[in-house]
């Protein structure tokens, strides 16, 4: 755990290269820098980095085919840089195998909240027997949810949604990756049961004059379930 | 489902048939035996009954002879005013086709279907305005004498000896959807005509009282209750059909009548039309084009039988071949024909009797399955016989005279020749005449030469010389097979001669059609294409043309194109645009507007009409069967050169747009990303900077104040982008399943900045169903209102959002209680750039032009006004596609 952690950062701008350094070695990082995709794999290949931050928008390959060749070889947690907004960029990077996004401009805690969720499921590996956050607690072993410790009867499919939320807390999953989790790969198209239910579960879960959202919507990609203490 | 399987493909076919007009517009028909059974009277009471249902319905026209009973019926019908035609010294009136069309009711009476219209009105006959009052979806109900129906006319004609004029196609009384029987007893009628209650005309008062005898009265009130009979059955066949009933109907019958350039194919044509009525089946009419052989007086007569098969209702079909059994066979199984109908030859012995004996002995016999009907052509005696074999065949006076010097010739020479050769020489001599006369000269100026010949070598040279008689058996017998032969060789050659100018003929017409599509087709340019065919159209037709073509909006041009060598006046520019918009030919040689001075043929195209060619002969020419039907040849591969040429514009014009849609959207994107990029660095940078200084307090507020600036300036691209986006027309909604709850919590995340001081209070339906629409577009919108409400408000101030879903739309209103919005800036307020008077610092102006961009590109409208009670009030309303309740209120179960 003395070691420190070693981050990628894949961006042919080399103003944003030198400042997510500073960033990031301010907590703790070694930040190693490559311009281009393909130098990237290779620095990827060869430091076997702890986590990657990569720019869509690269000159000589694009994101998705990096992601591609990356996923072939190697489960490193990859964050996506992005300057655009379009969702459909972001929703393909993230069907491509990256862990999550920010989009530039953005704001330093939220990428370094970022980081650390993609990280720690990234160490964690196997999925622990219980999750907590804030008010709600889940027994995985027993498929029991509290919410300040009363139990909240969910059905079959509202504790799936749940169970595949918490299991990425921290970090977006995206609509179509819920949908075949949860009703099965013919059910890829079909988003209006995932409104439904969310909104179910949400009603369940959340108290309901609580400002703090704990299921989170992220527009034309997904949802993310928040950790009360990585907010 | 023994009945599924037993439905013949032919039934099946039938019930499409039945359903595939479902036009609106009925025409219903009240009929009778003759006048004075009460039509009109009926139609009228009808008429009552409909106003006081409030039907929209008008009177077109009624006769009332002056009879008190209709003049009373009629008042309270709204009526259209008749059209007044001058007329030589007359005034006629005429129902007024326009006025009623403009009128546009639910139903109009047009009584007396079977009259025939003033001299220059549109259409020739009353039935044509009433067809076209119907295609504009006008129902029309109308009245109808039994003695009027084409198909009828021979009979009537032969029962009561009085020869109809005014007749309807029978193809009329099929587009009837009702028809109702008005009828009564010979002896009622007879007595009403006694008290005078029975109008007859004035000139046919004497001819009255003779056609209103017992027994045609009976024999006209059969026929009309046959009618009548006649369509019920078919209306229960129908019904059958449609109920998949097996039955006794012949859908699969098909009858084809055979017909020639004679007058007695009429009364075959009209024989196979009831025939066809009565087995409720599908006919036609084949012409066997002998090669050229018909001349001109046979083809007025055979295009009067041809176009009285289409009134009929019937196809027709038209075929070369020398071999008229021949051609009919396989006319006949090409259309599937179970029985052919021809007429019996005439009368007994003679050439054309022995001819068509034969012809009838093969097709019989070689006519396996099909039925073949022999019907006596003239039996009703219509009109005079003109059979082909017995008109003397047309040559021209000189052909006969270069025959007659011919004949000299040989024989001057053979008198030189005939000591030395001897006389048989002589005789091949003329043989070898013949032959060549043959080649160049008609059938009759041949067979004369052949007839003068053998005289001529009987007279002059058979010993005994300078008499008919002949002495020797030998002689005779060579006599005998010198006229045979050569009678046979100039039929023969005559034969060739024929097929070759008919082979000509096609040659020619083929040719013309490639030349024209090959000028037309190839030239540069449209124009240069339209000049050439202009051109050659008047080269090959001894006429003027002219071409109207389709403007943009799909209306015809007004003026004539430049290519056209004459211009039409306003008048003759009405009756192109009837021809257009109807996609039907007018004109001169036509139906409609006959007294126009030249013929109009829309450039009918696979989709439309594109232009009209108006096509101009010389006052006394008339234009023959194939010059019309080259004409409407040329007229379609015009109308589809045009059509090509549009296609090929409007695919350019696509091209383009895409090209620079495709532009814009690469140059959006690439600015976007120019001026994002050192944001982002600056961004990047004043965190860094603020983890360094996170110990020096007067660092740390420098940097929050650049972070501040940089945040707006980053909030003002994104601003311009936008609107440059929605601008650009490249903002396209991509519709899915949103939870309005979710799009109002997603907008209060992204304007959390502006409304960090604000309270929001949320109004939201529980149990909404879910809507389709883009959840980016509509909560980048929302985020912007409600950016907007924090503004304008007092901080503290709360700041509502209520949604609802009602009539398939979804609506999401803003409302604040600012200063609200001063009357004269309420219409600006959506403006781009547009600032109000007492508006915050900071703002761009953008903030709603791109609300009000984005719900327009989703089909939506956005509304500004004042609360009562102070504030502003925005509203969004977007058509959305809301999930079914019922899915929505699912047990939550797997």
């Amino acid at each position: 755990m003395n070691d420190k952690a070693t981050a990628i950062v894949i961006d042919d701008e080399g103003q944003i290269r030198k400042l997510l350094r500073v960033v990031l070695e301010e907590h703790g990082y070694d930040v190693v820098e490559a311009e281009t995709g393909k130098s990237g794999l290779a620095e990827i290949a060869t430091r076997r980095p702890d986590v990657v931050l990569l720019d869509l928008g690269l000159p000589d390959m694009g994101g998705i085919e990096i992601l591609k060749r990356l996923r072939e070889w190697s489960q490193v947690p990859v964050l996506i840089l992005s300057v655009r907004e379009a969702a459909e960029q972001k929703v393909a990077a993230l069907d491509a195998g990256a862990d999550d996004y920010v989009t530039k401009p953005f704001d330093t805690t939220e990428l370094l909240a970022r980081l650390r969720a993609i990280q720690r499921r990234g160490q964690e590996g196997e999925a622990n027997a219980y999750f907590q956050t804030g008010n709600l607690a889940i027994d995985f072993s027993g498929h029991i949810v509290t919410v300040n410790g009363h139990e909240v009867k969910l059905t079959a499919t509202e504790y799936d949604l749940l169970r595949v939320l918490a299991l990425n807390a921290g970090k977006v999953v995206t609509h179509s990756h819920l949908l075949r989790e949860v009703w099965g790969p013919n059910a890829t198209e079909q988003s209006q049961y995932l409104r439904v239910y969310v909104n179910h579960l949400r009603k369940k879960i959340e108290l309901p004059r609580s400002k703090q959202k704990l299921l989170k919507t992220e527009s034309g990609i997904g949802y993310r379930l928040v950790p009360a203490d990585a907010k | 489902m023994v009945d599924e399987v037993s439905k013949s493909p032919d039934a099946l076919l039938a019930d499409l048939r039945v359903d595939e007009p479902s036009r609106q517009a009925r025409l219903k028909i009240y009929l009778g035996m003759c006048p004075g059974v009460g039509k009109t009277y009926a139609m009228l009471r009808a008429a009552h009954q409909l106003m006081s249902e409030s039907v929209n319905l008008v009177v077109g026209v009624a006769e009332t002879h002056g009879r008190a009973e209709i003049v009373a019926l009629l008042d309270g019908l709204p009526t259209v005013p008749l059209r007044v035609v001058p007329y030589r010294n007359m005034v006629l009136h005429e129902m007024d086709l326009d006025g009623i069309l403009a009128q546009r009711p639910d139903v109009v009476l047009v009584d007396e279907l079977a009259h025939t219209n003033a001299p220059g009105s549109r259409h020739p006959k009353r039935y044509q305005d009433v067809l076209e009052l119907l295609d504009a979806g006008i129902s029309v109900h109308s009245t109808l004498n039994v003695q009027h129906i084409e198909s009828r006319v021979d009979v009537v004609c032969q029962i009561t000896g009085v020869t109809v004029l005014e007749t309807v196609p029978d193809s009329i009384l099929d587009r009837a959807d009702e028809i109702q029987l008005i009828d009564l007893t010979p002896e009622e009628l007879r007595q009403r005509l006694k008290e005078g209650k029975v109008y007859l005309g004035e000139r046919a008062q004497v001819a009255g009282v003779k056609f209103f005898r017992e027994q045609n009265l009976v024999a006209l009130r059969e026929m009309a209750l046959r009618l009548a009979t006649e369509r019920a059955d078919q209306a229960v066949r129908r019904v059958m059909r449609e109920r998949n009933i097996g039955g006794p109907w012949k859908s699969s019958e098909r009858l084809m009548v055979a017909v020639g350039g004679d007058a007695g194919s009429e009364s075959l044509i009209r024989w196979t039309r009831r025939v066809a009525g009565e087995f409720g089946c599908s006919w036609l009419a084949v012409y066997v084009d002998p090669d050229g052989a018909v001349g001109s007086e046979n083809k007025d007569q055979l295009t009067r039988s041809l176009s009285l098969v289409r009134q009929l209702g019937g196809e027709v079909v038209m075929t070369t071949g020398n071999n008229r059994s021949e051609a009919l066979l396989r006319i006949a199984r090409e259309q599937n024909v179970s029985q052919i109908v021809v007429g019996k030859p005439a009368v007994a012995g003679g050439w054309s009797w022995l001819k068509g004996r034969w012809l009838l002995n093969r097709l019989i016999h070689r006519s396996g399955a099909i039925d073949v009907y022999v019907v006596q052509a003239d039996r009703f005696g219509v009109a005079p016989t003109r059979s082909v074999a017995a008109r003397p065949m047309q040559s021209p006076l000189h052909e006969f005279l270069i025959a007659a010097l011919g004949v000299a010739g040989v024989t001057v020479t053979s008198l030189g020749f005939e000591p030395i050769t001897g006389y048989l020489a002589v005789a091949l001599l003329y043989l070898l005449l013949v032959v060549v006369l043959g080649v160049r000269l008609g059938r009759a100026p041949v067979f004369a030469a052949a007839t003068l010949s053998a005289l001529l070598w009987n007279f002059l040279f058979i010993p005994p010389q300078l008499t008919f008689y002949i002495g020797k058996l030998h002689d005779v017998m060579m006599f005998a097979m010198f006229f045979i032969v050569a009678l046979a060789m100039g039929h023969l050659t005559g034969r060739l001669h024929q097929s070759q100018m008919a082979e000509r003929k096609r040659e020619r017409r083929t040719a013309a059609l490639y030349e024209l599509a090959h000028q037309a087709a190839f030239a540069p340019e449209l124009d240069a294409g339209l000049r050439a065919a202009v051109a050659h159209i008047e080269s090959i037709i001894d006429a003027k043309a002219a071409l109207v073509l389709r403007l943009g909006d799909h209306t015809l041009d007004k003026s004539v194109h430049p290519a056209s060598s004459f211009a039409l006046s306003e008048k003759e520019h009405s009756v192109a645009a009837w021809a257009f918009s109807r996609r039907a030919p007018a004109g001169r040689f036509t139906d409609t507007l006959p007294d126009a001075d030249a013929l109009y043929l829309p450039l009918q195209a696979r989709t439309a009409a594109m232009g009209v060619l108006c096509i101009r002969p010389p006052k006394d020419r008339a234009l023959d069967l194939s010059e019309r039907e080259l004409l409407e040849a040329f007229a379609v591969l015009i109308g589809l050169l045009l059509e090509k040429d549009h296609i090929a514009a409007a695919l350019q014009r696509a091209e383009i747009l895409e090209a620079s849609e495709r532009l814009r959207r690469g140059i959006l994107d690439s600015v976007s990303h120019e001026l994002k990029t050192p944001l982002a660095t600056v961004e990047t940078g004043l965190a860094a900077l603020e983890q360094q200084s996170k110990n020096d307090r007067a660092r740390m507020e420098t940097v929050g104040e650049i972070k501040f600036a940089t945040r707006r300036l980053n909030r003002v691209i994104s601003n311009l982008l936008e609107m440059a986006r929605i601008e650009a027309g490249v903002v396209q909604p991509k519709l899915d399943w949103c939870d309005i709850e979710e799009v109002v919590d997603g907008a209060m995340a992204l304007a959390a900045d502006a409304l960090s001081r604000h309270p929001v209070a949320v109004d939201i339906k529980q149990n909404l169903p879910m809507i389709k629409i883009d959840h980016l577009v509509i909560e980048q919108s929302l985020a912007n209102l409600l950016a907007n409400a924090a503004n304008w408000s007092e901080v503290g101030k709360t700041i509502t959002v209520s949604a609802d879903i009602s009539d398939g739309a979804v609506q999401i209103i803003v409302s604040d209680r600012g200063p609200g919005i001063p009357q004269e800036e309420l219409p600006h307020v959506f403006e781009k750039f547009y600032r109000g008077a007492k508006a915050p610092s900071g703002g761009t102006g953008l903030g709603l032009s791109i609300v009000d961009g984005f719900i327009r590109a989703h089909g939506g409208r956005v509304h500004a006004a004042n609360r009562p009670g102070g504030g502003a009030e925005f509203t969004i309303r977007v058509p959305a596609e809301a999930l079914n309740k019922k899915i929505w209120s699912l047990p939550i179960e797997r």
